[in-house]
């Protein structure tokens, strides 16, 4: 059974240690993994090559999604 | 009807996960749902009833094949939000999602709620306890006259309901249960 009290105080407590900057960080990770879950779907998307090898690095390592964005490019390159 | 069993004294919910047929071999884990997809957060969805796993089938799953693979999995239930039917978890579920929206607008950042619910997945469920969320909408969108989401148009009362699965652990077992033809 979850305890929705202590549950709504542990949010309470974490929300507040993001701060603007982690803020800023978060969005710019999830505007760029949008872009390359979009770019290895096949959709065409508005990227530079120098901004694609800039960032992807970043999303890639910080964030955990090493394999499978190897294994769909892989697969795509494959294909 | 929502399907639960017990093993070894842990409650399991029973998700139904929808892919196109393969040909080479059948899953031996859920697939994560694509981020711009992922509507409760990033992670592994199900749904909870069978029906709507195959109009997800036909209508998302089987355009390259003509054939929709449906895999049954046993979901551990303990630390899973249901939005869906317990009233109090609703309305925490609302207040979390609202405030948090209020911490970035606050901070003068303009967010969707689809990146809401993903920056919850990420940042906020996992560390407070929470693995996975059950939550629902109304089928409005009826494709093919075979759906009975309703016997008195246009007010569908059935809930299509599914739940998010943050991590691949709280996922007891996962088995291919149907493989259909559109």
């Amino acid at each position: 059974m979850l305890d929705l009290d202590k549950i709504y105080t542990d949010f309470k407590a974490l929300i507040n240690q993001f701060d603007s900057d982690y803020l800023d960080s978060w969005i710019e990770f999830d505007n760029n993994r949008l872009m390359l879950s979009k770019l290895l779907s096949g959709e065409t998307v508005s990227w530079s090559i120098e901004s694609f090898a800039e960032k992807s690095p970043n999303v890639i390592s910080s964030h955990g999604y090493k394999d499978s964005f190897c294994d769909n490019y892989t697969y795509r390159m494959a294909a | 009807m929502i399907h639960r069993s017990i093993t070894k004294n842990i409650k399991l919910l029973t998700g139904y996960h929808t892919q196109e047929y393969r040909h080479t071999a059948t899953l031996d884990k859920p697939i994560k749902a694509k981020p711009e997809d992922s509507w409760l957060g990033v992670g592994y969805y199900f749904w909870l009833e069978e029906e709507f796993a195959h109009y997800w089938g036909k209508d998302k799953k089987s355009k390259k094949t003509g054939y929709y693979d449906i895999y049954k999995a046993a979901i551990v239930e303990e630390k899973i939000l249901n939005a869906s039917f317990d009233e109090n978890a609703y309305f925490r579920f609302r207040q979390i999602i609202e405030e948090t929206i209020d911490h970035f607008q606050t901070k003068g950042k303009n967010v969707t709620l689809l990146q809401v619910h993903r920056f919850l997945s990420e940042n906020i469920w996992p560390k407070i306890g929470i693995t996975g969320i059950i939550f629902d909408d109304l089928p409005q969108n009826k494709e093919t006259k075979d759906r009975i989401y309703s016997y008195i148009e246009p007010f569908y009362y059935k809930k299509r309901i599914q739940v998010v699965v943050f991590d691949l652990q709280n996922i007891s077992t996962f088995v291919i249960f149907k493989e259909e033809l559109c």
